[in-house]
């Protein structure tokens, strides 16, 4: 269903350009998108290694920081208490305000893009981690401490694969964002990269180009949402069969 | 209260009378404002690890097999996974489970998954369980199978059972003492010595002296 509608949506597309000659620098048809795309593969496989490896940088490091995070904070509820509402706050921010902060700071390389990819990808996390650590049935807890189990045997056998699933769904989340993050970051000052390749050919009326780049982050951001739901069915079996029933 | 080496007692008591709480108390999870928990005359109050404790829901863990779920509490104590099983699948036959130990929780039926949970409450402590409400979720007909079951179970084994139960003719049938408690805050209103013979049966639910005990719990609740 969901592909038939994009199909007729992409005939109706190319249809409206050929029939009223939209000219290409204004709306070019997907004909010509993928022409776009074949000319200049080189180029556009060049800027996406770049974007690529930025998201991921920063996806791993955003994971790594919001686990430590959200593990001390389920940990000691008095660090909770007074870093939930910071926590919350920083994420009303808009990334894009502050992001021409770390082109200031830290000039046009590699790590302003991975900050940015960071901060985007840190919240959804934390608080997914956050979240589902303190769902997690307190009987089931009371099982454990009945058992004598202490603080690491509760974590490791009952609190971490309770809170799975919920970490999981924030990592998709993330991951999908991490794309993204990358570009903006590459639109304030880079060398390379698809956000980079992006205002480069908007400059200069190349907008064929412009799709194919959006076309390219759209697929990559759902292959990464798609990785970590593959991930997630090989980790977690149980689940499917809940769903089977 | 007490309970004596090998004794079957039950507790009956209005909902919310503080049953649970007895249990929490004497697990060691929750500590006493008053009183003391004594086992094989030493002090218990407030320390866990001690007896097993089985909750009125299964609390199966989802994304453990039912094996490795009733491994849980051998886990805790230091075993490794392949010990914790060797010693977990003998007792699968007489849990009536044999042949589900590759299943996952979401696959067993109530009744099943009630039987894996006192598996595993057995295999934390075998001299001393605590089970509140074990069969409370349970509908009639499955209840009293696991009434039967749990009686010619515990018959081969040498464990010593407080039992939480709402219904009647259950303590009456699995219990050698019945303690009724009264409305919150709980003193025990009753003792009630059940020496009705073993084994019991069927039968024992219509022996006069079923019924004569039966009627005396219906009429002081
Ligand atoms: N003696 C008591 N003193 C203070 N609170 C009590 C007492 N007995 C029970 N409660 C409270 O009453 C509530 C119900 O107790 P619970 O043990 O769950 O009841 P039951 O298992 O008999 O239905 C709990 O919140 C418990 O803390
Ligand atoms: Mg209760």
């Amino acid at each position: 269903m969901a592909a038939a509608s994009f199909c007729s949506f992409l005939l109706l597309w190319e249809g409206t350009v050929r029939f009223f000659k939209i000219e290409a620098w204004l709306l070019p048809a997907p004909t010509a998108v993928l022409a776009a795309l074949g000319e200049g593969w080189p180029l556009f496989w060049k800027h996406t290694f770049v974007t690529l490896y930025e998201s991921l940088m920063g996806f791993v490091l955003a994971v790594a920081l919001a686990l430590a995070l959200a593990l001390t904070m389920d940990a000691l509820p008095l660090v909770r208490r007074a870093l939930y509402p910071l926590l919350v706050t920083t994420q009303t921010i808009p990334i894009i305000s502050v992001a021409p902060l770390f082109l200031i700071w830290f000039g046009y390389g590699l790590l302003p893009k991975v900050l940015v990819v960071v901060l985007v990808c840190f919240f959804p996390v934390a608080v997914s981690l956050l979240e589902s650590l303190a769902a997690v049935d307190p009987d089931l807890i009371d099982l454990l401490r009945s058992m004598g189990a202490g603080r690491m045997a509760r974590l490791r056998l009952v609190k971490l694969p309770a809170a799975l699933p919920g970490l999981l769904s924030g990592l998709k989340i993330a991951a999908s964002y991490s794309i993204m993050g990358a570009v903006i970051g590459e639109w304030l000052g880079a060398q390379a990269g698809l956000g980079y390749y992006m205002t480069l050919s908007q400059r200069s009326f190349a907008t064929p180009r412009v799709f194919a780049i959006i076309l390219i982050i759209t697929v990559l951001s759902l292959a990464w949402f798609k990785v970590i739901e593959i991930a997630e069915r090989l980790i977690m079996p149980w689940q499917r069969l809940r769903s089977e029933e | 209260m007490s309970l004596s080496e090998g004794e079957f007692v039950a507790i009956i008591g209005p909902s919310g009378c503080g049953k649970s709480t007895l249990f929490n108390i004497i697990s060691g999870l929750h500590l006493p404002d008053a009183g003391k928990v004594f086992i094989d005359g030493e002090d218990y109050t407030g320390r866990t690890g001690r007896v097993s404790y089985m909750h009125q829901k299964d609390l199966l863990l989802p994304w453990r097999t039912i094996l490795d779920n009733v491994c849980l509490p051998l886990i805790v104590k230091g075993l490794s996974l392949k010990e914790a099983r060797a010693r977990a699948r003998p007792h699968f036959e007489a849990f009536g489970l044999a042949g589900f130990e590759e299943h996952y929780p979401a696959q067993l039926s109530g009744g099943m998954r009630q039987r894996a949970a006192l598996l595993r409450t057995y295999l934390f402590a075998s001299d001393i369980m605590l089970l509140d409400e074990p069969f409370g979720a349970l509908d009639a007909l499955t209840r009293r199978k696991m009434q039967f079951w749990l009686l010619s179970t515990l018959s081969r084994y040498q464990t010593s059972v407080l039992l939480i139960t709402h219904d009647v003719e259950e303590a009456l049938l699995l219990a050698d003492r019945v303690y009724v408690l009264s409305e919150r805050p709980a003193r025990v209103k009753l003792e009630l010595k059940v020496d009705l013979p073993r084994p019991r049966s069927e039968k024992t639910l219509t022996a006069p002296a079923f019924v004569a005990l039966k009627r005396r719990l219906l009429e002081i609740l």
